[in-house]
């Protein structure tokens, strides 16, 4: 199947005041198909969020491309390039093909305005006005992501629902203008664990059934590992493994991803002190990610 | 299936008035940039149009019993007695400058003590006591403050210095009231607090270390209105010193008002003088608060 | 609703009895404290102020605040004064939100265009003006065209058959007081405005691909009218205070000139009553702006 995302060999850097650059991403390279979930994960300083960041056209202005490429649907006649594009274009994709999610749920949310008003933007952006006035056309979208008595709901405010719903109206809206990329970062942080399951397991359904790819931002493996189909381990910008998630959950190559994974808490350990991460693994990571090692 | 699906079809006139609306919300900044700077050009015009016809009166610019108007020498014309007003101008400058400084700083440093010692006594009370004050202070604008304050008091320059100094003070202890409730609800403070900490440790290791910032910036952003409150006083010939008749900026241009219109230069180059300073300082301010992290990206403050 | 109202009037009571307190309290401590010199204030100074080019301090003022009238009250002299300086605050209310607010919107639709912002310096730059430097130069100006000097007359205050001419000169007073005003309003509008845009939300609106005039108006500028409006009241203390200074250097026969007549000669009666209905206009305003701000939608509030 061809993909819908391919990204290679992408160097995202920030210029610090004029002097040294950070590098934000390193020679990143990935490819994204239909209904397929990829994972990222990394901490913090890790790339993960500029990666993303710079996948849906919202990167800082002082942030410069380096090098590599970024293409959606490369091989077919309207192939595009998303680090030559446009803002008008970023504008066009925005608005029909794309959705971004971010962390903080309520956040994403403007307090003044009902969850209606919300949706019926979105869809009028998407240049769906008979859709935008035909309430009734929303509903069987807005039951499938599993809100219920959603028509009760839309007069509410923001302040007024709970997160779990605000996340299931977001995903309703993405559904309803037709996004086959999705882009989320850490989008269930918020959640506690029951609800934080649902989502994913809706998630999960979703990608499948409608053929839609998403790339996942997250910091835990725990998240990846119920619904991602790949991941990719980032660290300090660069790519330390990829590969099938189960592959890397349970025989990862390399030792940074190992050390990683045994932070992790499980079930009926009791641990007396936190891990830590060796240095040298840190180092090993570092040796893979700038071509030295392997 | 259920009627509260339904789509309730509005009446034609309101979709219309709706869409209408529409247009015009987009094209809003368009109508804010006709009506503001049209209104900047009409004034400009007229402006223009009535001084093309009285070009510069000669009566104003001529050289008058004693002085110059300003030329290649004398950049800021001469004064009564014949002395270049440069000199004089920038010495005048140079002691508001002085005096605003010491009364900024001063005054922050007394309101942060203020704050400090209800650090120590009354906490919470007494922080939200100062910021009430602070804000009742408002109530009464500061110039009249330090007019009466000042004037009752009688001349001097020391005099001047000490109600400056204890404005300022109202308002840094307001402000820095508001910054110990915040710190002392931060987390490393009460996880200080949990370790034990006594509170001069705490003010010393956890408060101080980072209060200056903010002390420091919010000391630089009052320092041009000091210097503007300190030029109006000395307009007005309060806290004036006899031996040297003006020896402050705004005491300068007062003088200046005698001969306004023989001599505009005594009035014009002093105020320039202040006005370029206060511009000079703001950006000041306003570098000193991004270097220190205090800003918030604009760049407008 | 009613029982709300009754509320905030008791608050406003309250206040005018703090405030009130803290006006003779401040004047107090001015003319019991030490004396430097025991003389009235400003020694030689005052003698040369008073004969400025720019025209003679209203008489009946003078008289009234050097003891020397009989015929003309305090009371009197207080009204009048008090009529016309609230005309020309009303006058430099009105110049300033009419530019203020248009530009700082600007400034902040804009906020990305660094020519943008230097368009908008010099109205920036107005926020640091000395106004009764400006004063002056316009008194100067004033002669040159059309030689008229000061405002020194009883008429411009009363209006009497040349109503143009006092709206003419009304306005020429408060046009400095709003020029500071409008360079301070502008900074403050864009930067609530530049605050707001960074919200999530917008961002948010912004990856759905909503753009421009659109996703400023209805998300950004919507979302922080509510503390726009509740700051128009907060210049007013600066601007006034500013305005006592410019009606002096103006010689216009307004409560500046009582006032700082007043302290020039530690006139106690003149202090204290024009404090008091300088400070009463303003705890007024700020009872105003803050009963409309409760009847603003409640989620506003909420922001």
């Amino acid at each position: 199947m061809p993909p819908i995302l391919s990204v290679n060999d992408l160097t995202v850097t920030y210029p610090d005041r004029g002097e040294a650059s950070v590098v934000a991403t390193r020679e990143v390279s990935f490819h994204l198909e239909p209904g397929e979930i990829l994972g990222i994960v990394g901490g913090v300083g890790s790339g993960k969020t500029t990666l993303i960041r710079t996948l849906s056209g919202l990167l800082p202005r002082e942030a410069r491309f380096f090098s590599g490429s970024a293409t959606l649907d490369p091989g077919a006649e309207g192939e595009i390039d998303l680090i030559q594009m446009r803002s008008r274009h970023w504008r066009r994709l925005r608005r029909h093909r794309l959705a971004v999610f971010f962390r903080e749920v309520i956040s994403q949310w403007n307090p003044l305005r009902t969850v209606r008003q919300h949706v019926r933007e979105t869809l009028q952006l998407a240049g769906r006005k008979r859709e935008a006035r035909i309430e009734a056309d929303w509903m069987p979208v807005f039951y499938e992501v599993g809100l219920i008595e959603p028509e009760n709901l839309l007069g509410r405010y923001p302040h007024q629902l709970p997160e779990v719903v605000l996340l299931r109206f977001l995903i309703g809206m993405a559904l309803l203008k037709g996004a086959d990329l999705w882009i989320a970062d850490e989008f269930t942080s918020g959640l506690d664990a029951t609800s934080e399951d649902q989502i994913l397991r809706l998630l999960r359904e979703l990608a499948e059934k409608r053929r839609i790819a998403v790339l996942l931002g997250t910091p835990r493996f725990g998240v990846i590992e119920r619904v991602a189909d790949r991941v990719a381990v980032l660290f300090e910008g660069g790519v330390v493994e990829s590969g099938a998630v189960l592959d890397v959950l349970r025989r990862p190559k390399n030792r940074f991803t190992r050390a990683l994974l045994d932070c992790q808490p499980r079930l009926g350990e009791r641990r007396h002190r936190l891990t830590e991460i060796d240095p040298s693994a840190r180092r090993d990571a570092i040796d893979t990610t700038r071509g030295v090692g392997e | 299936m259920p009627t509260v699906h339904q789509n309730r079809r509005r009446p034609k006139m309101r979709q219309m008035l709706q869409q209408l609306w529409h247009a015009l919300m987009v094209g809003w900044d368009l109508y804010l940039f006709a009506f503001g700077y049209g209104i900047v050009f009409v004034l400009l015009g007229i402006a223009a149009i009535s001084l093309s016809g009285h070009s510069m009166s000669t009566s104003a610019m001529s050289d008058g019993p004693g002085w110059t108007a300003p030329n290649a020498v004398h950049w800021f014309g001469t004064s009564r007695d014949g002395i270049d007003m440069m000199g004089p101008v920038l010495h005048a400058a140079g002691r508001s400058i002085w005096l605003a400084l010491l009364a900024t700083v001063g005054g922050s440093l007394a309101g942060l003590a203020v704050a400090t010692l209800f650090f120590f006594v009354w906490r919470e009370r007494g922080y939200r006591m100062l910021d009430r004050l602070a804000g009742w202070g408002a109530a009464i604008p500061a110039i009249f403050m330090v007019l009466t304050l000042a004037a009752g008091h009688g001349a001097g320059f020391g005099v001047t210095l000490l109600i400056l100094s204890g404005l300022c003070a109202l308002f840094v202890a307001g402000r820095s009231g508001r910054w110990f409730h915040e710190l002392e609800s931060s987390g490393d403070v009460l996880a200080a607090r949990a370790l034990g900490y006594s509170r001069r440790r705490l003010l010393i290791d956890h408060l101080f270390t980072r209060l200056w910032k903010h002390a420091a910036a919010s000391a630089a952003t009052l320092l041009p209105g000091v210097l503007l409150a300190e030029a109006a006083l000395g307009f007005t010939g309060i806290g004036a010193q006899v031996s040297p008749a003006a020896n402050r900026i705004g005491m300068l241009i007062a003088e200046g008002n005698e001969t306004l219109f023989d001599a505009p230069w005594l009035v014009f180059f002093p105020g320039l003088v202040l006005w370029i300073l206060c511009v000079v300082l703001a950006t000041f301010a306003w570098a000193v608060r991004r270097t220190l992290g205090e800003a918030i990206d604009e760049r407008l403050f | 609703m009613i029982a709300q109202l009754l509320q905030r009037l008791l608050v406003l009571l309250l206040r005018f009895l703090a405030v009130w307190l803290l006006v003779a309290l401040v004047v107090e401590i001015a003319m019991t404290g030490p004396r430097v010199r025991g003389e009235a204030v400003g020694g030689q100074t005052m003698e040369i102020v008073r004969e400025l080019a720019t025209g003679n301090l209203p008489t009946d003022l003078v008289a009234v605040v050097s003891g020397e009238a009989t015929g003309v009250s305090w009371l009197a002299a207080l009204g009048k004064s008090t009529l016309a300086s609230f005309t020309v605050c009303a006058f430099a209310i009105l110049v300033m939100l009419s530019f203020g607010p248009v530009f700082g919107v600007l400034a902040g639709r804009y906020r990305r265009h660094p020519w943008f912002e230097a368009m908008l310096s010099p109205l920036l730059a107005a926020a640091w003006l000395p106004g009764f430097w400006i004063a002056s130069l316009a008194v100067w100006w004033q002669v040159e065209h059309w030689g008229m000097p000061g405002f020194a007359d009883g008429e411009a205050a009363t209006g009497g058959p040349m109503r143009i001419e006092w709206l003419w000169r009304t306005s020429l007073v408060a046009l400095p007081v709003a020029l500071v005003a409008i360079g301070w309003q502008v900074r403050f509008i864009a930067g609530t405005l530049r605050r707001s845009a960074g919200a999530t939300h917008v961002l948010a609106a912004y990856s759905r691909g909503m753009g421009g005039g659109r996703l400023f108006y209805r998300h950004v500028f919507r979302n922080s009218l509510y503390p726009l409006i509740r700051s128009i009241d907060r210049s007013l203390p600066a601007m006034l205070g500013m305005q006592l200074l410019v009606e002096w250097a103006f010689r216009y026969p307004g409560l500046g000139t009582l006032v700082i007549e007043s302290a020039r000669s530690s006139q106690f009666a003149g202090l204290l009553s024009g404090g008091l209905l300088i400070s009463t206009l303003l705890v007024v305003a700020h009872w105003v702006g803050e009963t409309t701000a409760t009847f603003l939608p409640q989620r506003a509030s909420a922001i």
